[in-house]
């Protein structure tokens, strides 16, 4: 695992997983988490495959999917800024959480959990969260 | 006008009884930066000087370009041979100046803001350089060269890991979309092999394994270990 | 994007390459120990006054046959012509050299003219100090006069003009010596050396190259005779086919 800084920016890459996934994965998680604001400009592709060190390809690539999430809009001779609507990001974060969620609970259901179980470990998890 | 920059198909090559190359079947499509690894024996520079024209393949067809290479593909080409050394007289001021002279393409602008960028002194006598140091003179001359073809033998070795990291800095801002085709061995992956858009593994002059670097890295893992798990 | 399409055509500048070839490449020792080389300098020179005086004064000194002395050089270009390509390898920029975008004619013409213009450089240098010495010697000895000094320097000039004539030839057989034994046609060797001593026989057996110092016409001088100019067109053609011939090698046959 290396970490790499791209202005405000940090990214831990992992050599042995494709590295677009987690560029990609790391960009949405900083949107979501308001690490980089509304209406902020991002770093060129080119800025970015310098200071991560990557194939600009790979950038460029992950840089088009988060143009398919909603959460970047491209101007014209201006560069890539995150998008400046809220409801873009709320609706992304939404979307995300939900697929989580499914996610897990197909996971647990897989293993024979009843909703009742999921829930009960869900309370503990959140209690384990809380005294960490 | 071919598609592809590279094109190998049943290329031998022996040295005495040694095989360098054997049958080795290889297509580069243009644009692309490639990672040519193996462990050292495997085939790497020989295949590198086949394509620069320095030697001939005993059979088999080679394509550059859709050209047989040789001096005339040669001005397409940037190559760093393996092991090369630079004229010791010269400062890297007069290897600017041959490199203006006689490799075409070469932008003696971009060149000035490489050595800015590494760090290296334009006075300095190339005999009187470190081995870091001269390499990146002879990098760099490969660097500013616009042509569409970069082959570069080993062009990290002796290269401390600062300067390393600087080199594929500046590397960055050459590939990518409408850059150059590269060709890059190296033993220095942990570095290198976040550039590479498609990697390929020679064992024993034969191709081991090939293919776009980010699948293989969600099949197999990085490209060191893939390295390590080819020669067990 | 440049393409191949797009790229213009690049010609390597001949000349350029020569005055390239011709730098002398070894000069790191020669300046980082000025002082010691000057000295020498000094002494050579010292012990070359010192010398001319004395066999000046012993009398009868006739320094017409020191001109005979160069018939080293032509085998000293031949190792030039070795040294200056074999440099290539042993500086390990026989990559460089030998992956410019021009014909491989091109990169050993450009060796042999810098062989041969270092080699003209040499010559020029020797004669300079041939004539000093010759008309130093003749002054201590009191003989110098407007004949003796004009007999001296012509039967120089004769002479010299004979050994330049033959000069390109051992200047290319020493670029295809050297291309030889970096190429997979080393065993060739040999061969090229029989083939040498072959027209060496040839020449002296034709009495074209005799050197006895007890013939009393080599008192007095070479003589150009016009039987004598087939054989020198024979041997610049020579050369060139020689300098072809390296080409050749360095084409198809290289080791690498």
């Amino acid at each position: 695992m290396e970490e790499r800084r791209a202005g405000t920016l940090t990214f831990r890459l992992d050599l042995s997983q494709p590295l677009y996934e987690q560029i990609l994965q790391q960009m949405r998680q900083a949107i979501a988490k308001g690490e980089i604001g509304l209406g902020e400009k991002i770093p060129s592709v080119r800025e970015m495959a310098q200071s991560l060190r990557v194939n600009p390809n790979t950038v460029s690539h992950a840089y088009q999917e988060l143009e398919r999430d909603g959460l970047t809009e491209t101007r014209r001779g201006q560069g890539t800024f995150i998008t400046s609507s809220p409801e873009k990001v709320q609706r992304f974060r939404e979307e995300l959480a939900r697929h989580m969620a499914r996610e897990f609970v197909a996971g647990m259901r897989a293993y024979g959990f009843t909703w009742n179980d999921i829930a009960r470990f869900l309370q503990e998890a959140q209690g384990r969260h809380v005294h960490e | 006008m071919s598609e592809l920059a590279v094109q190998l198909s049943g290329v031998t090559k022996s040295y005495g009884a040694k095989r360098a190359l054997d049958a080795l079947t290889l297509e580069i499509p243009r644009g692309q930066v490639v990672g040519i690894l193996g462990p050292n024996g495997a085939g790497k520079s020989t295949l590198f000087r086949i394509l620069t024209g320095l030697t001939r393949p005993d059979e088999g067809t080679v394509r550059i370009f859709g050209e047989a290479p040789g001096w005339r593909t040669n001005r397409l080409v940037a190559y760093l041979p393996d092991r090369a050394r630079w004229y010791a007289d010269h400062t890297a001021e007069q290897a600017l100046r041959w490199a203006e002279t006689f490799l075409p393409g070469f932008d003696p602008a971009a060149a000035r803001r490489l050595a800015e960028f590494m760090k290296l002194d334009l006075r300095m006598r190339a005999g009187d350089m470190s081995r870091g140091q001269e390499a990146r003179l002879m990098l760099l001359l490969c660097l500013a060269r616009r042509v569409p073809l970069l082959i570069l033998d080993e062009p990290f070795t002796g290269i401390d890991a600062p300067s390393r990291a600087r080199i594929i800095e500046s590397l960055v801002t050459h590939i990518g979309e409408d850059g150059p085709t590269v060709l890059i061995s190296t033993h220095e992956l942990h570095e290198a092999e976040p550039l590479f858009d498609h990697a390929v593994f020679l064992v024993d002059g034969r191709v081991a394994l090939a293919g776009s670097a980010e699948e293989l890295r969600r099949k197999h893992g990085s490209m060191n270990e893939i390295m390590v798990s080819l020669l067990r | 994007m440049r393409t191949v399409d797009t790229l213009p055509e690049h010609r390597i500048p001949f000349w350029a390459l020569v005055r390239h070839d011709f730098k002398r490449r070894r000069g790191g020792f020669l300046r980082t120990y000025r002082a010691w080389v000057l000295a020498y300098l000094a002494a050579v020179c010292v012990i070359f006054i010192v010398l001319a005086t004395y066999v000046a004064r012993i009398g009868g000194f006739d320094p017409r046959p020191v001109w005979y002395a160069t018939f080293g050089l032509p085998f000293m270009c031949f190792g030039l012509g070795i040294g200056w390509t074999v440099n290539e390898w042993k500086n390990g920029t026989a990559g460089w050299w030998l992956t410019l975008p021009a014909p491989r004619t091109l990169l050993v013409a450009s060796k042999f003219t810098a062989v041969l213009l270092r080699t003209l450089f040499i010559y020029a240098m020797v004669f300079l100090g041939i004539t000093v010495f010759g008309l130093y010697t003749m002054a201590v000895g009191g003989h110098l006069t407007v004949s003796s000094a004009s007999d001296f320097l012509g039967m120089g000039i004769q002479w010299y003009s004979l050994l330049l004539a033959i000069t390109p030839l051992p200047c290319a057989f020493g670029v295809l010596y050297a291309t030889l034994a970096q190429s997979r046609m080393k065993p060739v060797i040999p061969l090229a050396w029989m083939a040498f001593g072959l027209l060496w026989w040839l020449l002296s057996a034709r009495r074209l190259v005799h050197i006895h110092p007890d013939d009393p016409a080599w008192a007095t001088g070479v003589h150009w005779t016009w039987p004598m100019l087939w054989p020198l067109v024979g041997t610049w053609i020579l050369s060139y086919v020689l300098v072809r011939l390296a080409a050749i090698v360095l084409e198809r046959h290289l080791a690498m």
